[in-house]
């Protein structure tokens, strides 16, 4: 019975410290808002990678990606995926639902999701790697380096297909 | 010498039975168990038709987290015969083919761009979408720059509220997390006995999940929970039905004879009875319907009228055993007559019960003629002397009747009753309503639809062709109609296999398409913006076999062709609709219910014509045996009894059904026999006593399947019940009639 307690405390202890573990390496706070960003995507056979610039507003469970630059483009992106304006509507592509829930995650830093999801590693210096676990984002990613000091700066998916796409966060001057 | 081979063909029916039974598979499919459908090939392909063997769960709670792990349990533990399916798997399976095969697929809204050369927006939808954070497929800019594949892929799913995830979908419902899984059989979930073992596992696990979560709410859909209900409640009532009807049997025979032997005779008879019955149908049918032994629990109500006949018969005299048995005879005839008419209906479940009762009442036979002399010597049994008294008072009080008014009672009463049938008759061929569902079952299924999992209608387009490339050359010619409909809102949603994989006629025309907007100069400066170079025409080409099996079940090989099955949902189409669909080649429109509806109420007419041409027959017979008056009078009998049964079950029921014809048939036996005894020349008070008895019997098993949770089987015991009852009230003024005018 002694045993049994030792052994219950010894697992709750390590229970406990892997959650801190987790929320130390993700220490920046849920973006809120509306932030800047700038996109670089850096897909197979592309010489050069493609640059878009634009402002992502944070909502409760989904978050609005406008792209102002170099075409205007409006998404949206939730839980049900990326969504894309269509005529009057958006309408969520096939098959990008993790993509959605695993956007939001990162950047509500939804700790639930990502330990779920995700082995977590340090990184070089102010980052920390994500490594998935299941399927299917060990299918689509081979790992996702979020940066930061004080607040989340910069987040880099690597791909499994080689394709990779750093997303820069900036403040927007003047936002809230 | 002829009873002793009778134990002997005895002892072969039960080790026959001892070693078939073990191994038989009992079917509890209504729908399979009504007429089939014309065409051979319809029939070929609603077999092979699967989704019977589709189920869904729905599990709903306040927090998410805990939905999830239950999902992951149940998952976890193994089910035999059942699969559950991995949306995430699917999903993965479909973008590695896509990966493999771009620029060879593109959506209709893209080829219309392409045809109409309006390149500008299909360079601008390109750019729209390399700009978006979602991967992009692998190669997707050098096999396919302007990403038509791609696009095409991520249009395939409509708005809908369902979130994918790897092993589920998620949903919000009136703001609770909610998970719906889908699972697979693999075996028929109206084969009886492996249902009830993926069923009973099943919610096994579903009991310990709601143990472990009380907060947890289970909503099933499925064929499997409703089969397997439907079978337990087709075994409850035989065992329960059969069971009361045999009790009570006993019963009436203590009260009359007040001794073990009469019971033992009726036992035998009985269980000889079933036993030649049960093994007739395994010997003829491969798969028998547990329906039909409901219906055949009847053969205790026909069968233990012989026993009675032979007991008080055998009890007189062995003369007035052998004056009797020619009636016997003859009510054995006209019986197993009425029932062979069935056999050959195109109806299974008639087919079995017709074999059935016609060795059943066969053997009951035999059973009484060798047997029952032998074991019951003159007047040894005693006898209920106040029965005896009762029944010769009311053999009094018929007898007391006058020929020319019972003439005219029953003449006015077949006028009145005729005017009746022909004016207020109304029958509903419906097959849903045949059988019920308990209401929870229902609710749950209506819950699954509301949840907006995938429920496609039972009626689909189904399309012919020699070969694959045809079949899907076939499928886009009715594509635009489809999208019409759906535009005008006749259709909610369809899903075809033209949808994933296009016919080569087009992957072909779609290449050379491409290649003439890489020549164009909106698309050559898009090119040159990526510095991509202008990608080669491909020369491979996508086919049937590499689409993930999921998604090769609407195609099916039939014997001699091959068919495609176009599944849709939300319809609301018109006859100038279908009419429309019709006019393109090959192409049918099948609504399984609805052709089911059509085949019973033309079945319907036939056992109507059936029922007359019975009607007939034993009129013929019965004018060469007893004459022609005594066969009108018997005529007149009959019609009364089965138009008023028929009448008094409308009024209870709303409307008639096909179970309400079957049962006409059975009292046109049950009757004929009560009329063949009272128009022998048999003491009027004997008959009277048999017949009362055989009466009451028959009242009760019938009557007791007129509480059937089963519409079709409560039907057909309502009218027996009627049938039978007015026949035994008013079969003893026949003799009446015949004696007294005869003498």
């Amino acid at each position: 019975m002694k045993g049994l307690t030792v052994l219950s405390a010894v697992c709750c202890c390590w229970f406990s410290q892997a959650v801190l573990a987790t929320e130390q390496m993700l220490q920046w706070p849920p973006l809120q808002g509306k932030t800047g960003f700038t996109q670089l995507k850096s897909l197979q056979g592309l010489p050069v990678p493609l640059r878009s610039s634009g402002t992502i507003a944070m909502q409760d469970a989904e978050l609005l990606w406008h792209t102002t630059a170099p075409v205007e483009q409006k998404l949206k992106i939730s839980a049900a995926g990326v969504s894309q304006w269509q005529q009057q509507d958006y309408v969520a592509l096939a098959g990008s639902e993790f993509v959605g829930q695993l956007m939001l995650a990162v950047l509500h830093q939804d700790i639930s999701f990502i330990r779920q999801h995700f082995v977590l590693q340090p990184g070089t210096t102010n980052c920390t790697v994500l490594q998935p676990q299941q399927a299917p984002l060990n299918q689509l990613f081979r790992q996702i380096e979020l940066c930061g000091e004080q607040q989340l700066q910069q987040l880099t998916l690597q791909e499994v297909n080689g394709n990779q796409t750093v997303i820069a966060l900036h403040p927007e001057p003047g936002a809230q | 010498m002829r009873l002793s081979l009778w134990w002997l063909a005895i002892v072969a029916a039960i080790i026959y039975l001892l070693l078939r039974l073990p191994a038989t598979a009992w079917s509890s499919n209504i729908a399979a168990a009504m007429p089939g459908l014309g065409q051979p090939w319809q029939q070929q392909l609603l077999q092979h038709n699967n989704s019977s063997r589709h189920l869904s769960l729905m599990l709903r709670g306040p927090e998410l987290a805990p939905l999830q792990q239950a999902a992951r349990q149940l998952q976890q533990q193994p089910i035999p015969h059942l699969r559950w399916t991995e949306p995430g798997q699917l999903m993965a399976a479909l973008q590695q083919m896509y990966q493999q095969h771009q620029g060879l697929i593109a959506s209709e809204q893209q080829r219309q761009l392409l045809q109409q050369r309006n390149y500008s927006a299909l360079v601008d939808a390109a750019w729209q979408r390399l700009l978006s954070p979602a991967p992009l497929l692998a190669d997707a800019l050098l096999q396919d720059p302007l990403l038509l594949t791609q696009q095409a892929m991520e249009q395939q799913t409509g708005t809908t509220p369902l979130q994918l995830q790897q092993h589920w979908f998620e949903l919000k419902q009136a703001a609770q997390p909610t998970l719906l899984l889908y699972a697979e059989l693999d075996i028929d979930p109206f084969e009886r006995d492996n249902a009830a073992l993926v069923n009973s596992a099943l919610e096994q696990q579903l009991y310990q999940l709601q143990q472990q979560w009380p907060e947890l709410e289970i909503v099933r859909s499925g064929v499997l929970f409703h089969a397997v209900v439907a079978a337990a409640n087709a075994s409850f009532e035989m065992q329960v039905f059969g069971g009361l009807s045999l009790l009570a049997i006993l019963l009436l025979l203590w009260v009359c004879f007040f001794s073990f032997r009469p019971l033992l005779l009726a036992i035998t008879t009985l269980t000889v009875a079933t036993l030649f019955g049960l093994t007739a149908v395994l010997m003829c049918f491969d798969q028998p319907h547990v329906l039909a032994l409901v219906f055949a629990t009847t053969l205790i109500g026909i069968a233990i009228d012989y026993s009675f006949h032979g007991m008080l018969a055998a009890n007189q005299s062995a003369d007035y055993f052998r004056r009797m048995l020619p009636s016997l005879t003859l009510g054995l005839l006209t019986t197993v007559l009425g029932y062979a008419a069935l056999i050959w209906l195109p109806f299974a479940v008639l087919n079995q019960v017709a074999v059935f009762m016609c060795a059943g009442l066969v053997a009951a036979f035999i059973t009484v003629q060798l047997v029952f002399p032998r074991w019951i010597a003159p007047g040894s049994l005693p006898g209920n002397s106040r029965l005896q008294a009762g029944c010769g008072t009311i053999s009094r009080y018929y007898q007391r009747g006058r020929p020319r008014w019972i003439w005219s009672a029953l003449g006015v009463s077949v006028l009145l009753l005729t005017v009746g049938l022909t004016t207020m008759l109304q029958f509903g061929d419906d097959v849903r309503l045949f059988n019920q569902s308990p209401a929870s079952l229902l609710q749950q299924e209506q819950q699954m639809r509301q949840a907006g999992g995938q429920n496609w209608d039972s009626r689909f387009i189904v399309l012919l062709a020699g070969d694959v490339e045809t079949l899907l050359q076939r499928e886009q010619a009715v594509v635009p109609l489809l999208q019409h409909w759906q535009q005008h809102n006749k259709l909610k949603h369809w899903q075809a296999t033209t949808q994933r994989l296009p016919s080569l006629r087009q992957q072909d025309a779609l290449q050379q398409q491409l290649q003439q907007a890489y020549q164009s100069p909106v698309v050559q400066q898009y090119l040159q913006q990526l510095q991509l170079p202008v990608p080669a025409a491909r020369a491979q080409r996508m086919t049937l076999q590499q689409l993930p099996d999921a998604l090769r079940q609407q195609v099916q090989q039939l014997d001699t062709q091959m068919a495609s099955v176009i599944l849709l949902s939300g319809v609301s189409l018109n006859t100038n609709d279908i009419t429309q669909l019709r006019q393109l080649t090959d192409t049918y429109w099948l609504d399984p219910i609805a052709d089911t509806n059509t085949a019973i109420t033309l079945l319907r007419s036939q056992l109507l014509l059936w029922l007359g041409l019975a009607f007939v027959l034993a009129m013929a017979l019965l004018s060469w045996r007893r004459g022609v008056k005594a066969a009108l009078a018997i005529g007149l009998l009959l019609w009364l009894v089965i138009g008023s049964a028929l009448l008094l079950s409308q009024l209870l029921q709303q409307q008639l059904n096909i179970f309400n014809v079957i049962a006409a048939l059975l009292i046109l036996a049950l009757a004929l026999d009560y009329g063949v005894f009272f128009t022998a020349h048999l003491q009027h008070s004997e008959v009277i006593q048999a017949v009362m008895l055989s009466a009451m019997t028959s009242c009760l098993a019938f009557g007791l399947l007129s509480f059937s949770q089963t519409p079709a089987i409560a039907s057909f015991g309502l009218t027996v019940f009627f049938g039978v009852a007015l026949a035994s009230m008013l079969a003893p003024w026949l003799s009446v009639v015949v004696s007294k005018e005869h003498s």
